[in-house]
């Protein structure tokens, strides 16, 4: 019951000052809100990626140019495909190029490819050469509006006029600023005769390890390589945390230069609150109870800086996708990002939240408590 | 019979040894016995106030030994001096020392909060002590909405409401008005009756001749110990 009294009394301290409880969320979550912003960001990233990952195809297969993936001939596709183990293999061509000044990723996939995408797509997608998919970013950015009479020219290793058939609703990121085409055209456009970024190869359903042994003894020798799902899982995984410690370790910086700001802001109201826990004391409180009052308070407050920065995260993705933080995820994306930016927040996000802002306010005004919990009442109530 | 309160040479200096000492309370003894009304009565600045504060141990002394019920209680640690200022002290402070927007009740009931009692037993138990005190219709009143008199009763309430044997009121007269004098005169009067030891600073004369020993400070020293009731005297020690 006294635990009880103390979470209540606790609770009606934090209404009756509303003004410095107030201050102090704001001042918390003005702190916490980055870092909850780069986590939904970041783990909405991983999300996506993790997906496509997933819908991919079990190998991917290049040759090896100079120790990294280089184009691998189409040579090698009908031999791929026959082997044993394998349901489906697809040639892709993946490249970059400006359109007007912005850089946009093109792909070129074979004919089936095409065709399952069309739950993505609003108009047609491409069945005839020169025709091509346009992401929902560069249609919002340049007015560019499928169907007959609209055509534009794209430049790289070679001039191509394309018509637009119909626009990529983006499912993720990634699919906002792009163009598909079939792979012939792209072939064409990236000037890569009789070859293709890379092999897309599929597995029989429920065969185990791939029993792809030609493939293994070609990439022992050093003519292929071949990435899985599970490599491709564990580099996504490596280079966000890369990202997400490039991260931590600038706002690490920001809150170090922030923390003396919010300790300057903690004594506001400082005068009353000593005379109030001088009064407790005078009055039987003893320092244990004290200090679990402001242990109540302290978490009180950062539940709800926590809760307030989550929200305000949800607000900032949503209405300026993510700007001024999206930048460290997605690269060229800007400052202020014209695309929505993918966000999830996860329970685990919203505890390391309250552990950094405990131990933040632990550090400041429960310290201080338990320093006044020493001085007699008289002297706090002067 | 041994004192309830004994204070041995208790001293309490401010900067001490330094050029801005002060010497608020100087090597003082006294004895206060169960059931007696002490009044600590001189000039402003005599060391009343810094002295009750010892006494209430909300404040530790420089020098010398504080014995409460026969136990030395000078070298007690935060938390038995808290147990002692819950279970056996009540203190009514010269400007109140309510606690601004929560009401009469919840200001009273304050110090149950720790001993675990529930919210019905503290409001019952502080709705009590303010009917008693006349304040009954002003349960949930804050203190911003109560008059002087009231304010001091409210704080004479929660001095009270963990039934402490010793009441300790700093300059009770000072921030209220002639009628409440009376009123609050009455009211120690019918405390100490109830059994409790009261011990009151003050320096206004009404108390010159009122309770049973009066301890007369100046300059942190004691003066001398009167009798009012005796019509007798005794030099200080």
């Amino acid at each position: 019951m006294k635990h009880k009294n103390i979470l209540f009394a606790a609770l009606g301290d934090l209404m009756r000052h509303g003004l410095r409880s107030w201050v102090a969320i704001l001042c918390l979550a003005a702190i916490l809100f980055p870092i909850v912003t780069a986590l939904g960001i970041s783990e909405g990233l991983r999300f996506q990626a993790e997906i496509a990952v997933r819908e991919g195809a079990d190998l991917y297969v290049s040759e090896d140019l100079c120790g990294g993936s280089g184009p691998i001939s189409l040579a090698h596709l009908n031999r791929l495909k026959s082997l044993a183990g394998v349901s489906r293999g697809a040639a892709r061509v993946v490249g970059r190029t400006y359109f007007v000044d912005r850089l946009v990723a093109v792909v070129g996939l074979d004919e089936k490819s095409l065709l399952a995408m069309k739950p993505l797509v609003r108009g047609e997608v491409p069945r005839l050469r020169g025709e091509v998919l346009v992401g929902e970013g560069i249609v919002k950015a340049f007015g560019v509006k499928p169907g007959p009479g609209m055509r534009f020219t794209l430049s790289a290793n070679n001039r191509k006029v394309f018509v637009p058939t119909g626009t990529l609703v983006p499912s993720c990121l990634w699919g906002s600023e792009i163009l598909i085409m079939s792979f012939e055209d792209a072939n064409e456009f990236f000037r890569m005769k009789d070859r293709a970024s890379h092999y897309l190869v599929y597995k029989v359903p429920g065969s185990s390890s791939p029993p792809l042994e030609a493939l293994e003894v070609e990439t022992e020798s050093g003519l292929l390589r071949v990435a899985d799902r599970q490599g491709l899982e564990r580099n996504l995984e490596a280079g966000y945390s890369r990202q997400g410690g490039i991260f931590v370790v600038l706002f690490v910086i920001g809150a170090a230069l922030t923390i003396p700001a919010l300790v300057v802001t903690s004594g506001f109201g400082l005068r009353e609150m000593n005379r109030e826990t001088g009064i407790l004391k005078a009055t039987g409180w003893s320092t244990r109870d004290l200090i679990e009052k402001a242990l109540v308070q302290n978490i009180m407050i950062c539940l709800a800086a926590v809760s307030l920065s989550i929200l305000l995260s949800m607000g900032w993705i949503k209405g300026l996708h993510g700007a001024g933080i999206a930048q460290f995820y997605v690269a060229e994306i800007g400052l202020f990002p014209n695309v929505e930016v993918p966000s999830r927040y996860l329970p685990s996000h919203a505890l390391l939240c309250l552990a950094f802002s405990l131990a933040l306010t632990l550090s400041g005004s429960f310290l201080s408590t338990w320093k006044k919990t020493r001085i007699s009442p008289s002297e706090l109530m002067r | 019979m041994d004192p309830v309160i004994k204070t041995e040479e208790i001293s309490k200096w401010y900067h001490p040894g330094r050029r801005d000492e002060v010497r608020a309370v100087d090597d003082i003894s006294l004895e206060i016995f169960e059931n007696q009304t002490a009044v600590l009565y001189g000039p402003s600045g005599s060391g009343k106030t810094t002295l009750l504060g010892l006494i209430g141990t909300i404040d530790r002394p420089t020098a010398g030994r504080l014995v409460l019920y026969g136990r030395d209680v000078t070298l007690f640690s935060d938390l038995e001096l808290s147990r002692i200022r819950r279970e056996t002290i009540g203190i009514v402070f010269q400007s109140f020392h309510l606690f601004s927007g929560m009401s009469a009740w919840e200001n009273v009931s304050h110090p149950l909060i720790p001993t675990g009692a529930g919210v019905r037993e503290r409001f019952e138990r502080a709705a009590a002590l303010l009917d008693r005190l006349g304040l009954g219709d002003r349960l949930h009143h804050a203190p911003e909405e109560l008059s002087g008199g009231q304010q001091q009763r409210v704080a004479i309430a929660r001095a009270l409401v963990n039934a402490p044997k010793i009441l300790i009121a700093d300059e009770p007269t000072s921030n209220i008005d002639e009628d409440s004098v009376r009123t609050l005169l009455d009211l120690l009067g019918e405390l100490k009756n109830d059994g409790i030891t009261v011990i009151v600073s003050s320096h206004d004369p009404v108390f010159r001749t009122y309770g049973d020993v009066l301890f007369n400070l100046n300059r942190g020293k004691l003066e001398g110990i009167h009798y009012p009731k005796l019509q007798g005297e005794k030099e200080g020690t």
